[in-house]
């Protein structure tokens, strides 16, 4: 069994609104997805993602809409917003900031600094 | 959405919730007995997944932000229950309630009507009422302030460059002509009084200086209840006269209706016209009320 990390404080939001740019999905799949592609490695409160959902549609960064699933069942299906696909955009870019910089951080030599 | 729409939404939401939360469940456990998992040991891994249903619901809803005023919704009908279960103690905090916001009123009514509320009088933050401060008598409520006596208001009142000075005391009587004999309240007044208050008259004029002094014909202003009692309203009451004391005024001027000293008066004499005695002696204090105004640029 690998060992699993708990997710970077606030990066949940992050992961959901991808994930949720992909096309319209439900909760179920939206957690189901993250720990697919994940590869089991970060561990997915199922507890706290629905209410992340509930936070992000309340500021508007995604719309929901009940629909049928493929098996005929009713679900409340999670698009993304303009407005979430720019904050998407930008919290991307300040994600790949972030790890730039803690990997060149983590990539000095030892030795190096005089 | 605003928060109001969302509160009326509340039970629609809520049911959503569940939905949306039981078919996370039943998905999940679906794909447990998929991989052969038995129903029931399904049904337990995926509400374990999900932690407590209950603190998510929780969770979810503090996340709407609608959270606070459903709350206070639930605590009002919890309390309204109470009070309903307990009639005793509700009559008993209603009539506390209702003594304290009685009371409260009451009070407020009195201090508004009696400090806070302006006189009626043109420009009131200028008015002043006067005493007299005597010497060697004393009593246990005014000291030793009291009532003008005549003529020392006449002296103060030609001396002072500052206050525009009126003075009046109550004369009551009976007023016998025209019309029904009737005992009204009146004031004996000197002729600065209406000008001082800033009030114009209905109709006619006001005292002149010439009427407010011993040996002037004697002129009478009337209330305009009385000019509608005993003159039936009629612009002929000018010029004709009243009687009162048994005396003849002719009715000069017509006072504004809703005027109030102290008290509602019903007819104005000149006061410089009393010749009674006890108004030449300036030891005697004869109930007169001395009103004044700062004249235009002086200040207190």
């Amino acid at each position: 069994m690998t060992v699993k990390s708990d997710l970077p404080q606030g990066t949940l939001e992050l992961l959901v609104l991808k994930v949720v740019a992909l096309g319209p999905v439900h909760g179920y799949a939206i957690a189901q997805r993250l720990q697919q592609v994940s590869r089991f490695v970060v561990r997915v409160p199922q507890g706290s993602l629905y209410p992340a959902l509930h936070r992000l549609e309340n500021r508007g960064l995604l719309a929901a809409d009940w629909k049928e699933t493929e098996t005929g069942r009713e679900a409340k299906f999670y698009r993304l917003t303009r407005k979430g696909r720019t904050q998407l955009e930008k919290e991307a870019a300040s994600w790949e900031r972030l790890t730039e910089a803690v990997g060149l951080i983590l990539s000095l030599s030892e030795g190096g600094a005089e | 959405m605003t928060w109001w729409h969302r509160l009326w939404r509340r039970r629609q939401l809520e049911e959503q919730l569940n939905k949306e939360l039981l078919f996370h469940l039943e998905e999940h456990a679906a794909e447990l007995m998929a991989r052969g998992y038995d129903p029931e040991e399904a049904r337990r891994q995926a509400r374990l997944a999900l932690g407590g249903p209950e603190q998510v619901k929780e969770e979810c809803r503090d996340a709407r932000g609608t959270r606070r005023l459903e709350d206070l919704a639930q605590d009002l009908l919890y309390a309204l229950r109470t009070l309903r279960q307990r009639p005793g103690f509700a009559a008993v905090a209603l009539l506390t309630l209702a003594l304290g916001i009685g009371a409260t009123t009451v009070m407020f009514t009195v201090i508004n009507g009696v400090l806070f509320r302006p006189l009626r009088y043109r420009d009131p933050a200028r008015l002043f009422t006067l005493n007299e401060q005597t010497k060697g008598v004393s009593d246990y409520r005014w000291g030793d302030l009291w009532a003008y006596s005549y003529p020392n208001y006449l002296d103060c009142k030609n001396q002072s460059s500052a206050l525009e000075m009126a003075a009046w005391r109550y004369n009551g009587g009976t007023v016998s002509a025209p019309g029904e004999a009737e005992h009204v309240d009146g004031v004996e007044m000197s002729a600065e009084l209406f000008p001082v208050l800033g009030l114009t008259l209905e109709r006619g004029r006001a005292f002149l200086p010439d009427d407010d002094r011993p040996g002037a014909s004697p002129v009478a202003i009337i209330s305009s209840g009385l000019w509608q009692r005993h003159f039936a309203g009629s612009g002929g009451a000018i010029g004709k006269p009243v009687v009162f004391e048994g005396k003849s005024y002719t009715v000069v001027g017509i006072a504004p209706p809703g005027l109030r000293l102290s008290f509602d008066a019903d007819i104005f004499t000149p006061i410089g016209q009393n010749t009674n005695e006890i108004m030449r002696r300036r030891d005697a204090h004869p109930g007169i009320d001395v009103w004044a105004r700062l004249r235009p640029g002086a200040t207190t």
